[in-house]
């Protein structure tokens, strides 16, 4: 469980952790969607460096960010194979009935791995150096608009915090319950693939149960302190927009800019 | 000590069962009457209803027969909201009554949910925090605090809320003898200051001994409900304050001691007379 990179925070000091989480959701969003405006090396090798340069600003080594694509290669892999036995184009180099390997099939597979790593790794680094509660914050502030529409922003967010709130508590309880279940004479990680779904269910009930439990409480004692999703609340927690998040999204502005230029440069040179 | 004759807290032949398919009842026709300022400890065996009487105070289950009336207002499903801006519950089990990731952010809950400014919010929080010493914890994960940093924070959350009847339902048992002393004095303060009434459920007889009245429950009824001097003195599966046992002993010894409960001050007063 200690794996997963993904979605875990990584406390610290530098530059990327003090920015508001805000400007970091929109300036992460905003990189994703540039991805698709590369359609170049050069334009894929400029995201790259900047990739680096952010993974290098978060502090956090690069092993960790491994580690986060590890769990999705396959995925990406699939993908990627996908791409490149279905593109034509290009000098052919193999072909067998309907699936081909052609040139121009094996750099969009190139591109499309890279537009995948570049996208975890920037997920990661936005997940690394923000607190949950922040980006749950963040959230809020960006999905506000949607006020307007009726949609239930605050529930929304609340309803963010109190999952993250149970994660750490549902993994020690899951590591509480293993322990019991060892000390009942139970080995996990042992025997058949349906030898262990077995082990699992003495497991997943109690956790379950347990859970339902917790519910039950949390939701008393948001009662009785006066939770109404109805009515208007106030927040205890602010967010200050600073220089440096105006230098994150003016920093995102310039690399969309220096994009639309090589694309425009080179777009009839491509590949 | 001197009370007020408002009567905050009427429950009148109140009856409660979880289970409707069995004729047992959790509580069986229940009556206190609450005067605020007042405080109250209830005391009992576990099992005897003090937690499900405290939820039904708080509105968080409905009572099958009978009524609850905070502050002149009965309680139903409409005016529950408004009565709990009046009362302030901290639970048994400190486990789960958290809903903040940090400290602070759980002590302004409340005030959250009531629209506080946030200015108004900042300075409660400082206070709430320092009036139950954890202000260096103000920041942290609550979930990774110990049992009785836990309670002094559920403690805080309802102070900061400010409400006129503090219910504790056994939300001292984990500190350990120091903090609940100072907590203790803390809330006696509190309650001279501002008039606020507290019930408090409560296994330890020191800390019910300090209270105005207490009230004995067993088994869904009451089946004792006065002043301390006379509740230790007819209750023989109470096991009395120190005071009381020490009074106790030294008159089987032979001891001209009074023959009356004397509280610890008392006891104090006439050993060094
Ligand atoms: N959620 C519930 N569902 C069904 N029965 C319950 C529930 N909660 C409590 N009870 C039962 O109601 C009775 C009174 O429980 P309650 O929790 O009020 O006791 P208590 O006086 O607070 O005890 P303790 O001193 O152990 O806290 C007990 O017999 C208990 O088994
Ligand atoms: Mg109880």
């Amino acid at each position: 469980m200690n794996k997963l990179i993904l979605g875990r925070y990584f406390p610290g000091e530098s530059w990327l952790h003090q920015i508001d989480p805000r400007a970091k959701l929109v300036a992460a969003i905003s990189f994703i969607a540039i991805l698709f405006i590369a359609v170049n090396w050069q334009g894929y090798l400029l995201l790259g460096l900047f990739t680096i340069f952010v993974m290098r600003l978060s502090g956090i080594s690069f092993k960790m960010y491994i580690r986060g694509v590890r769990p999705l290669i396959w995925l990406i892999l699939f993908t990627v194979s996908l791409q490149v036995l279905f593109t034509a184009g290009g000098t052919v180099y193999v072909n067998w009935g309907p699936i081909t390997i052609s040139e121009y099939g094996l750099i969009n597979g190139v591109f499309i791995f890279c537009r995948f790593v570049m996208i975890i790794f920037i997920s990661t680094v936005v997940t690394l150096t923000t607190k949950p509660i922040d980006l749950t914050d963040g959230i809020n502030a960006l999905l506000s608009p949607l006020r307007l529409i009726k949609v239930p922003v605050d529930d929304i967010s609340l309803m963010l915090t109190i999952a993250l709130r149970f994660i750490p508590n549902l993994l020690d309880e899951t590591q509480k319950i293993m322990d019991a279940q060892r000390a009942r004479g139970t080995t996990f990680g042992e025997g058949s693939l349906v030898e262990q779904m077995k082990k699992l269910a003495p497991i997943i009930m109690p956790l379950f149960v347990s859970s339902l439990k917790r519910a039950e409480d949390m939701a008393d004692v948001m009662e009785v302190r006066g939770y109404q999703s109805s009515k208007p609340r106030s927040s205890f927690r602010k967010l200050a927009w600073k220089k440096r998040d105006t230098v994150a999204i003016v920093t995102m502005v310039v690399l969309t800019a220096v994009l639309v230029l090589l694309r425009e440069l080179g777009a009839y040179s491509i590949y | 000590m001197l009370v007020a004759e408002k009567t905050i807290v009427e429950v009148d032949n109140l009856t409660f069962r979880y289970d409707l398919r069995k004729d047992d009842h959790t509580l069986s026709a229940i009556s206190i009457s609450i005067k605020q300022g007042e405080w109250v400890a209830i005391v009992g065996g576990n099992g005897s209803g003090k937690s499900t009487l405290v939820r039904l105070l708080a509105g968080l289950l409905k009572a099958e027969r009978g009524t609850i009336t905070i502050d002149g207002v009965r309680l139903n499903d409409e005016t529950k909201w408004d009565i709990r801006k009046k009362i302030g519950l901290v639970f048994q089990n400190p486990e789960n009554q958290f809903i903040g990731t940090t400290v602070q952010d759980d002590i302004a809950f409340g005030l959250e949910n009531n629209n506080i400014s946030y200015d108004e919010m900042k300075q409660t929080v400082d206070e709430a925090l320092k009036l139950v010493g954890m202000d260096s914890y103000r920041n942290q994960d609550p979930s990774r605090l110990s049992g009785g940093q836990k309670q002094r924070v559920a403690i805080a959350g309802i102070l900061a809320f400010k409400p006129n009847v503090i219910m504790l339902d056994e939300a001292l048992v984990m500190l350990d003898p120091r903090s609940r002393i100072q907590l203790l004095s803390t809330l006696k303060k509190l309650r001279e200051q501002n008039d606020i009434t507290i019930i408090s459920v409560t296994h330890d007889m020191n800390e019910a001994a300090l209270a105005d009245r207490i009230i004995v429950m067993d088994n869904g009824t009451i089946i004792q409900d006065g002043i301390p001097e006379q509740i230790f003195i007819n209750n023989d599966q109470l096991s009395p304050p120190f005071a009381e046992q020490l009074r106790r002993k030294l008159a089987e010894k032979g001891s001209a001691v009074p023959q009356s409960y004397m509280t610890e001050d008392e006891m104090v007063d006439w050993l060094c007379r």
